[in-house]
């Protein structure tokens, strides 16, 4: 398909292939590279801000721990009063203000050994507000209390899952207890629980003033997955972070909520529902709550600056490989004119003009000087060549027209005038010469030797042309000149086989058939000297044969006599002398024209006249070779005797 | 003109009120206490009332609920309740202890009750549960666990809960009972993964005792047993309205669970509904219906422990007033 651009196109596609595909290999690294490097860096800067965060909640946390851990400590080495117990406890919360409530939750009988509960609470109404009660007053049954019961079984402070306190602080908190206990002598007895509340709502606030990029977020999880902090405050409590991974199913999502749940931390990607894409998520643990914290933050923002960037060179790329089209364009033009130019003159010159003169950039060093310059040699050769051309074929046109000469000259040599003989009523003569070539070396002759002896012949020189029709010109003149000198068939052409025969230096030789015919008697005396045996009909009899016999080789080959025969032939008879061109025509199945072919031929049409009968054979020979280049020349000669009429 | 319209207006709400009177007497007022906290456990029945079921029914229910320290038993002996829902075996031991609870229809066919250990406490079998720690409810739903610890003769303690699997999961117990529709979910919710925990499921126990059903006093029925054919059939009706109309019910439901401020999970809540109505419209059971079979093998159970002393008669105790009986016995 691209043999037929121009070369101008060739060169662009392939430097603009190249080169795109090079630009995209180099953007294709360097975005995975800056991407790379940019995710590296905000990984860092994730871990920076959720490890520093997560270091804020934790000293808030510690700070919040520190209440309940001292009263539970005062607990433990005094037995303060109902008054003092209640006085320590809101003075506490009052100096503390990250901390919404403080209970002091005793185990039944252990306050009085009367009263059954002791619980009081005190908590924050409004930030400024503190107001006092007794849970025990309420059948909140706070022994059952995940608060006051986990604490209890598994005798260590801790963090409670988030909860709606009902009926005594009325907000969503956790809350850390420390279980406090008191020396009976022997062991340690537990005693009971103080409490220290938080209010989600705070930590929401805390975790939500984290910005992490236009929509990015920030989300607290419990110790066993459950939400603390959501942008979706309606998740909090409600949701853990696993039946999110559930109703997504999201099996990442899990997975990632099991490790934060182990208090590792790690760097994700995943898909966050919240904001309908792909995200990135750090995520780290409190080291004070067995808690962990997690900042997401969408993928596209992250990477907005970087595709910003990206798109900057992928237009500035697209202007530059534009003005590269642009330059290669002009580029292969500006080489490719001479060529053009070159081709334009070469079309010129291909339609005969040599003599353009105005050859482009011969002097120039490059490769389109270096084909000029070929082609102005070229140029000169050819003229020359043209013009020795013009000359040989002058030449040839002369030798041609020599030739032609030289073939009127030979046609004139045999007689060609028919009837032949016309003030003769005693026989019919006819023959015809088809050459193959311009100059043929077939002949045939009939003339009178004296008033009563016709001579006629037919005969066939070795090769064709000129040589030929020469050597078959000095047979026919010497028969012409000698006939008359002869008294038989066979010393005539002995004689001239002589004459032939000295100085052949070209070993030319010629088959030759003779006869000698009494008119009046109907004697025939005739020498056959290698030629084809010709055809006689008897009139009479109806009868066709052949004067098989051979009285010697071809003339001009070996000095030796040749003899010669006579029969006598009747009225109607006729004879039928030929060359080989007739029986050897070929077709183009490549068979022969044959002797038995022309036998039945002439068998079948033996009243013809001699005219007829000679064209005759010469169409079915053409007919037979159906067009087919005429490979030798063909000669027929008829001659019909009619007898001495009275 | 303007005196005219003001009478029509008058004649017309007058009308209205009349009306509305009407239709508010017609409705029998009842209550129903849920043996558990709003959810899905008990989603026809608010389905019922949200949805205008009982009301069709000629009914004006009033639905509470029963909590952790407040037992439907104890609401219904006190006349605070007419219908209750409860635990098969909770309902047999009240009978036979003498409380005239009889039982209107029995909705769960089987038994979704087990107990879950993680298997980091090395808790394989039923064996190893000896010594352990072991968080049961604290109100009407004991009799079960307690056959499953007597039939493996496992001395354990038992840790009074509330509800929840919190000191559970912080292993201030070794196990816990749980449901298997609503805490057991919760549990796998809280990053727990299913191979990490060995359960022990006590329909794998010879246990496979039916649970939640529909009770009212054994008086009540008597003087009202057109209220209670009702009540039952318009439930029934409820739950396949639920398990229809998941959505809307679970709509509803959520707004009762944030009233009382309980975590509200859609996910695990539609959860819960399925496995719930597929226990009640089980294949080859009538819903409602309880066989004598399943009532015979939950009383001999109660017997064996010790829990009862004598087998309630059957007929007695179940009439099913809005179905067939069922036909395996």
């Amino acid at each position: 398909m691209l043999t037929n651009k121009s070369l101008a196109f060739k060169l662009s596609l392939y430097i603009l292939t190249c080169t795109i595909l090079i630009f995209i290999v180099v953007f294709t690294h360097n975005w995975l590279v800056s991407r790379r490097l940019l995710l590296k860096s905000l990984e860092d800067n994730a871990q920076n801000l959720a490890i520093s965060t997560a270091n804020k909640l934790d000293q808030f946390f510690i700070s919040a721990s520190a209440a309940p851990s001292n009263i539970a400590l005062y607990l433990e080495i005094s037995s303060p009063t109902e008054k003092e117990i209640l006085e320590y406890q809101s003075l506490i919360l009052k100096n503390s203000p990250e901390i919404y409530g403080i209970c002091i939750a005793f185990e039944p009988y252990r306050f009085h050994k009367k009263s059954l509960l002791f619980a009081p609470y005190f908590y924050r109404k409004t930030p400024a507000e503190i107001v006092y009660m007794d849970i025990s007053n309420d059948a909140s049954h706070y022994f059952y209390a995940d608060w006051y019961q986990i604490p209890k079984e598994i005798n260590k402070p801790l963090w409670s899952e988030p909860y709606f306190d009902d009926g005594a602080g009325n907000v969503l908190m956790s809350t850390y207890s420390v279980p406090f206990y008191k020396n009976t002598g022997k062991e340690k007895k537990f005693t009971g629980i103080v409490t220290a509340d938080i209010s989600l709502s705070w930590l929401q606030k805390q975790v939500a003033s984290l910005k992490f990029f236009k929509s990015g977020y920030g989300f607290l999880i419990s110790k066993y997955g459950s939400i603390l902090t959501f942008p979706d405050p309606g998740k909090i409590m409600n949701d853990t972070i696993f039946s999110m991974a559930e109703e997504e199913k999201n099996p990442e999502l899990r997975k990632i909520g099991r490790e934060m749940t182990k208090g590792k931390s790690g760097f994700v990607p995943f898909h966050s529902t919240l904001l309908q894409r792909k995200c990135w998520m750090y995520y780290t643990p409190l080291k004070t709550t067995d808690w962990a914290l997690a900042v997401v933050f969408p993928e596209d923002e992250l990477f907005a600056e970087l595709s910003r960037l990206h798109w900057n060179i992928i237009f500035l790329s697209s202007c530059g490989i534009l003005i590269l089209f642009l330059m290669i364009i002009a580029i292969s033009h500006k080489i490719t004119s001479p060529l053009r130019k070159l081709a334009l003159l070469t079309k010129d010159i291909g339609s005969g003009h040599f003599d353009i003169q105005q050859l482009p950039e011969l002097d120039r060093n490059d490769e389109i000087g270096g084909l000029s310059r070929a082609f102005a040699s070229m140029q000169k050769s050819l003229s020359q060549y043209i013009k020795n051309l013009q000359e040989t074929t002058a030449a040839k046109e002369r030798i041609e027209s020599e030739l032609s000469i030289a073939r009127d000259i030979q046609r004139s040599i045999i007689p060609k005038l028919f009837p032949a003989f016309p003030e003769c009523a005693e026989f019919d003569v006819y023959a015809i010469l088809e050459s193959a070539k311009a100059v043929g070396g077939d002949l045939y002759d009939f003339f009178f030797i004296d008033d009563d002896h016709l001579f006629f012949s037919v005969g066939d020189v070795s090769g064709k042309g000129v040589p030929a029709s020469l050597f078959m010109a000095v047979t026919q003149t010497l028969f012409r000149a000698t006939a008359k000198k002869h008294t038989s068939a066979g010393e005539m052409v002995s004689n001239i086989n002589k004459d032939l025969c000295r100085d052949n230096e070209m070993s030319m030789f010629v088959t030759y058939f003779l006869c000698i015919l009494n008119i009046r008697t109907g004697e025939l005396e005739f020498c056959n000297a290698g030629h084809n045996p010709p055809y006689i009909i008897n009139h009479k009899s109806g009868e066709l044969k052949q004067l098989r016999k051979i009285h010697g080789l071809p003339l001009g080959t070996f000095e030796r006599p040749y003899t010669s025969e006579k029969i006598t032939i009747s009225a109607g008879d006729t004879i039928i002398l030929y060359s080989d061109g007739v029986t050897e025509a070929f077709n183009a199945a490549d068979e022969q024209f044959s002797d038995p072919r022309l036998e039945s031929l002439i068998r079948e049409n033996k009243n013809l006249s001699a005219r007829q009968l000679a064209e005759l054979i010469l169409s079915e020979v053409k007919k037979f070779a159906n067009g087919c280049e005429q490979s030798d020349d063909i000669t027929i000669e008829v001659l019909t005797y009619h007898g001495l009429k009275k | 003109m303007r005196m005219n319209n003001k009478i029509f207006l008058i004649i017309s709400f007058l009308i209205c009120v009349a009306l509305h009177a009407d239709d508010a007497k017609s409705l029998d007022k009842v209550t129903l206490m849920t043996h558990w906290l709003p959810q899905a456990q008990f989603a026809g029945y608010y389905a019922a009332k949200d949805f205008g079921i009982y009301k069709k029914y000629g009914l004006d229910v009033t639905i509470k609920n029963a909590d952790p320290f407040n037992s439907a038993s104890e609401l219904i002996k006190q006349g605070k309740a007419d219908f209750i829902t409860l635990f098969l075996s909770s309902a047999i031991k009240l009978r036979a202890n003498g409380l005239k609870l009889i039982n209107i229809a029995q909705t769960s066919q089987g038994s979704a009750l087990l107990f879950v250990a993680k298997k980091s406490s090395g808790i394989q079998k039923p064996e190893d549960i000896n010594g352990r720690k072991i968080g049961l409810w604290m109100s009407d739903f004991q009799e079960i666990p307690q056959a499953f610890l007597k039939q493996y003769k496992i001395n354990a303690k038992i840790v009074p809960i509330a509800s929840g699997i919190n000191l559970f999961l912080w292993n201030g117990i070794d196990l816990v009972t749980v449901m298997h529709y609503n805490e057991f979910n919760t549990i796998i919710n809280s990053g727990i993964d299913n191979d990490e925990l060995t359960t022990f499921y006590f329909s794998d126990h010879n246990l496979d005792i039916p649970e939640d059903g529909i009770y009212c006093m054994e008086a009540f029925y008597r003087k009202n047993p057109d209220i209670c054919r009702r009540f039952v059939l318009a439930s029934m009706e409820g739950w396949r309205y639920a398990l229809e109309h998941e959505n809307d019910v679970l709509s509803k439901l959520s707004g009762r669970m944030k009233e009382l401020h309980l975590a509200y999970n859609k996910f695990h809540q539609q959860w819960m509904l399925k496995k719930v109505g597929t226990d009640i419209f089980r294949k080859g059971k009538s819903p409602g219906a309880l066989s004598e079979a399943q009532y015979l093998k939950c009383s001999e159970v109660l017997l064996k422990d010790g829990i009862i002393k004598k087998v309630p008669g059957y007929t007695e105790f179940h009439i099913n007033p809005g179905g067939e009986k069922n036909a395996d016995k």
